[in-house]
């Protein structure tokens, strides 16, 4: 019996000895997780600010740090995930997490390496997002993208210059209400700004710039009543004529600015003075115009809700991309959950949002903070446009894209030949002594209809 | 003091008087051979240097780990410097040429965006292919001139380009975007590049510290000075980076600009992984040695995954023995660092190091790690021993606990029993032998010859009532011839009676009979055969 304890004692010490020896390393050391993200951009990037302060407080007590490893758009790291995906040479390896719409992931060969944040977040707490923001985010039954904020179209006006210029003319902010009186305002403004310089002939300037002439005709077609999409292509339905033909117009005569990349660049240097972008693109226009020959001006930006056509609904594009996860060690994945669900705790979300121009994405965010929170925005820019955001959410109702396979291409191939057919309307236009505005117009739409139905 | 030490010898006293048993004596003897041999292992170990063993490895390790990153580093700003010296010799030809076909000098270009542009088209390429080719994330050219000199600015403000990579990622060097941070916006337009975010016409020459003092010099090359900025924060944008200045020199020794390659932050972090070994995850640093401070805020710092560090911290130094202690004030570091000159003929002599750093928790972890397995060793290998000792002095005394509890039980058997072990029963066969003796000096009969008197006694009833009376006559005394006189019987009668009573009795003759009387009488149990 004596013998017998012993051996139990002898037993007992070993396995204690087993037990402790695991590598109390790992304990010690975190987990780190890496994130592409798109808010902020080149400029600051109020996300990284608010990673930090993760990294600090509950990344400090858990034992988790993330790391930002890019922040681009989600066209880029669409590219990079879908390289990475299909095992491209020279691919990047995926993060654990990064930030892009549904149609990235339906663009992935296989949407497993993906995690299904059902398996981490409880059907309460994801009850507590608007139930539309989590549909969105449901790719062949699984929820693989968690949205963190969302945004809508905006006006952005350079008020500082429009004021100058409503003062020569008459126009007005009102006139901007609708596409038709904004298009009618940037052919003034072409003239306008074109008589300045009376011994420069065709120096017109542009008042208008887009970012996304695909949104403008998507949401436009519907507004008016009609489907954008046909099959994988285009419908170009008379509403799509409805909405170039103002456009080409003002266009032509130089009111709208062709050149590619984003609004935000040709307010920057006084190129253009309105401009319709991502309420989210609110972080990178600048409050300064700086002109050719280096002297800048302040500038006062105002935004008001996204202009609709006369004779359509109020209808808006609701965008804001979110996170995917992608599956890696059951750590890594805690560890980012545990990010995402401190991120989109209403106190931090609606701090995140408020900085980067965005809206909140659960119900007590909304009800709760957000007021409180634009009460207390210190920025009359960003004032201007939460005002704006909550005159759209008043009277306009939002359009969700469809989750088309052939969304992407379409999106890139109108983008480039709008560009491309106006630009080479407005030489033909001047080439042509500005003459035959209607004819270039509908010749150009022939073209740009001929090369998308290609 | 001495109190305490007289109570500690009387309490000796005391234990010494106090009987003590023989296993845990023994046992006593064991546990204290078996301390000290293991005192003696211990200090044999670590003599040996068995324990610091770790601290060597790390050393080791680290000092490996510094020369290779050290040769990285030396070979990769070489590399750079190289490109940079390189393409300052080429925009020197080009903005020269371009100034005699002009018949103007460079002071001449302020003032003239149209002149500022056709040089930033001369210099686009250049730059350009630099950026292509070098491993970095930014290449930037700035002239010794501005659009317009009425500005309140304009003595800082400077006409040049600064090419910048984007979307930096760890390991997608294929596509990077090029973005115009700085530049006339015409050529970001002509290129189809994006303009910046925070994208300025011009450069502000006291963003870059050192920038101004190197336009004014008059040199004959320009590897004669150059140098690499401290980190400075990229106006208005979440990125800060690390310039090389290098001048731009014209054939009359006048410094045309400078230009050179930025590295950033986020560039630095991505090309120099955090190596995670076995004593934790090791960074990769680049900073000025300042009064024993390495200063991070104002150098690179490689991917810091695994531990806590962001970028801003100052570094206390404390040189050790095998390895240096960093402080932050809030964590620790361990690590090697090495200087590295990088720059050449500045004025401002600032010493720049290469540096490894590890978390001293991961590197505490590890040897708490080893510590804990020798503890454990040590532990298992004692509690072996003094089991081992038990059951060794507990075979050892169990055969002198047996006889003992023998001897208690009154068994001794006459025949000595072997215990195994000699003196045990030496010492049993002279216990034996002592009580033999004892009982005889008592008077006692050996129990055998005890034995046949009482037969002898038990059997005497066998005899009749005349038999009886003849035997009478022999104890009192009588002859057998005086027999048939007393009796009152012949001769022949009493040897008739005479066989029947040795028969009875179990004699043979008698003198046998006599013998037993006289025993008996001596032992004085005559009186039981009446």
């Amino acid at each position: 019996m004596k013998h017998r304890n012993c051996i139990f004692l002898l037993l007992a010490v070993l396995l204690l000895c087993a037990g402790c020896s695991n590598t109390a390393k790992k304990e010690e050391t975190p987990t780190t997780i890496t994130v592409w993200h798109v808010y902020g951009g080149q400029a600051d990037s109020p996300l990284n600010d608010l990673i930090d302060a993760f990294n600090q407080t509950v990344g400090k007590e858990q034992q988790i740090n993330v790391q930002v490893t890019s922040v681009s758009n989600t066209n880029t790291i669409h590219e990079l995930v879908l390289a990475a995906a299909n095992g491209e040479p020279g691919a990047p390896e995926l993060p654990d997490l990064f930030v892009s719409y549904p149609k990235t992931v339906m663009a992935l060969p296989d949407d497993s390496i993906l995690v299904d944040y059902r398996d981490y977040f409880s059907e309460e707490e994801l009850s507590a997002f608007l139930p539309a923001f989590v549909e969105e985010g449901v790719v062949n039954d699984r929820l693989v993208v968690l949205p963190v904020a969302k945004s809508t179209e905006i006006m952005f006006i350079n008020k500082t210059i429009f004021d100058r210029f409503s003062q020569a003319t008459g126009v007005t902010l009102e006139d901007l209400d609708t596409w038709e009186g904004l298009y009618r305002a940037a052919e003034i403004y072409a003239d306008w700004t074109d008589a300045q310089t009376p011994d420069i002939p065709g120096d017109a300037k542009s008042m208008f710039v887009h970012d996304y002439y695909f949104n403008y005709f998507q949401v436009g077609a519907e507004s008016l009543g009609e489907d954008f999409f046909q099959g994988d292509g285009l419908a170009f339905g008379p509403a799509f004529r409805t909405a170039w033909e103002p456009l080409a117009r003002a266009a032509i005569q130089g009111g709208v600015w062709l050149q590619g990349g984003y609004a935000t660049a040709s307010l920057r240097t006084g190129d253009s003075i309105v401009s319709v972008a991502s309420s989210a693109s609110i972080l990178y226009y600048s409050d300064v115009v700086t002109y050719p020959d280096n002297t800048s001006e302040e500038i006062t930006i105002i935004s008001r809700p996204c202009p609709v056509f006369e004779n359509g609904d109020k209808l808006v594009m609701q965008r804001g991309a979110g996170f995917c996860t992608v599956r890696s060690t059951p750590e890594r994945e805690r560890a980012a959950i545990t990010f995402l669900k401190w991120l989109t705790e209403p106190e931090h979300n609606v701090e995140f949002v408020t900085r980067t121009g965005y809206m909140p994405v659960t119900q007590a965010a909304f009800e709760k903070h957000l007021p409180k929170a634009i009460e207390e925005l210190e920025s009359p820019k960003y004032a201007s446009l939460y005002q704006a955001y909550l005159d759209t959410q008043a009277s306009y109702e939002f359009y969700v894209p469809p989750q088309l396979e052939s969304y992407l291409s379409l999106e890139t191939a109108l983008e480039d030949h709008v560009r491309a057919q106006l630009s080479l309307g407005r030489q033909d236009y001047l080439d042509a002594g500005e003459t035959g505005l209607e004819q270039i117009s509908a010749d150009r739409l022939q073209v740009f209809r001929e090369i998308m139905e290609r | 003091m001495l109190n305490k030490l007289k109570e500690i010898r009387a309490l000796n006293a005391f234990v010494k008087k106090q009987s003590v048993g023989m296993q845990r004596k023994l046992m006593l003897y064991w546990v204290s051979m078996i301390l000290v041999v293991f005192a003696a292992v211990i200090l044999l170990l670590s003599i040996a240097g068995v324990f610091s063993q770790s601290d060597e490895r790390l050393q080791e390790v680290m000092e490996l780990h510094l020369k290779n990153t050290q040769d990285n580093l030396v070979a990769h700003l070489d590399r750079l410097t190289a490109q940079s010296l390189n393409l300052s010799k080429e925009l020197s030809r080009e903005i020269e040429a371009t100034l005699i076909q002009d018949g103007i000098s460079l002071q001449q270009v302020n003032d003239d965006p149209e002149r500022l542009l056709k040089l930033q088209q001369i210099m686009y390429p250049l730059i350009n292919a630099t950026l292509q080719a070098a491993d970095c994330n930014g290449v930037y050219v700035i002239l010794d001139a501005t659009t317009n000199t009425a500005l309140a600015g304009a003595d800082h403000s400077r006409s040049g380009i600064h090419l910048r990579y984007s979307n930096l990622s760890a390991s997608s060097p294929v596509t990077p975007t090029v973005v115009y941070f700085r530049g006339i916006p015409d050529i970001a337009r002509q290129k189809d590049l994006e303009l910046h975010n925070r994208w300025n016409l011009e450069f502000d020459t006291d963003q870059i510290p050192g920038c101004r003092e190197l336009m004014d010099a008059t040199l004959d090359r320009p590897a004669q000075r150059y140098f690499w900025s401290r980190r400075i924060d990229l106006k208005d944008t979440w990125e800060s980076a690390m310039l090389l200045c290098v001048p731009i020199v014209g054939s009359d020794g006048t410094v045309y600009g400078v230009c050179g390659v930025e590295i950033s932050a986020l560039y630095f972090q991505l090309s120099y992984p955090a190596a995670d070994g076995q004593f934790g995850s090791a960074v990769t640093v680049l900073a000025p040695l300042q009064d024993s401070r390495l200063l991070l805020s104002e150098g690179l710092v490689g991917s810091v995954s695994g531990t806590y560090l962001d970028g801003q911290e100052t570094l206390v130094i404390h040189q050790g023995r095998y390895y240096n202690e960093y402080d932050t004030g809030t964590e620790r570091y361990i690590g090697l660092h090495q200087i590295m000159p990088i720059s050449r003929g500045e004025a401002e002599d600032t010493a720049w190091a290469a540096a490894i750093l590890i978390p001293q928790d991961s590197y505490a972890a590890y040897t708490a790690d080893i510590q804990k397995a020798w503890v454990m060793a040590a532990l298992v290998l004692l509690l072996v021993l003094l089991a081992f000792s038990f059951f060794l002095a507990r075979s050892f005394v169990r055969p002198i606990t047996d006889s003992l509890k023998r001897f208690q039980q009154d068994e001794l058997p006459e025949q000595s029993l072997s215990s195994g072990i000699s003196e045990v029963d030496e010492l049993a066969e002279f216990l034996n032998a002592r009580a033999r003796n004892q009982r005889l000096e008592q008077g006692e009969l050996p129990p055998n010859i005890a034995e046949l008197f009482d037969q002898f006694v038990v059997r005497k009833d066998l005899l009749t009532e005349s038999e009886r009376n003849i035997l009478r006559y022999y104890i009192d005394g009588h002859e057998i011839a005086e027999i048939p006189d007393l009796a009152f019987i012949s001769m022949s009668t009493v040897r008739k009676h005479n066989r029947s009573i040795y028969e009875k009795l179990g004699v043979a003759s008698r003198d046998e009979l006599m013998l037993y009387i006289d025993l008996l009488r001596r032992c004085g149990r005559l009186q039981e055969l009446f």
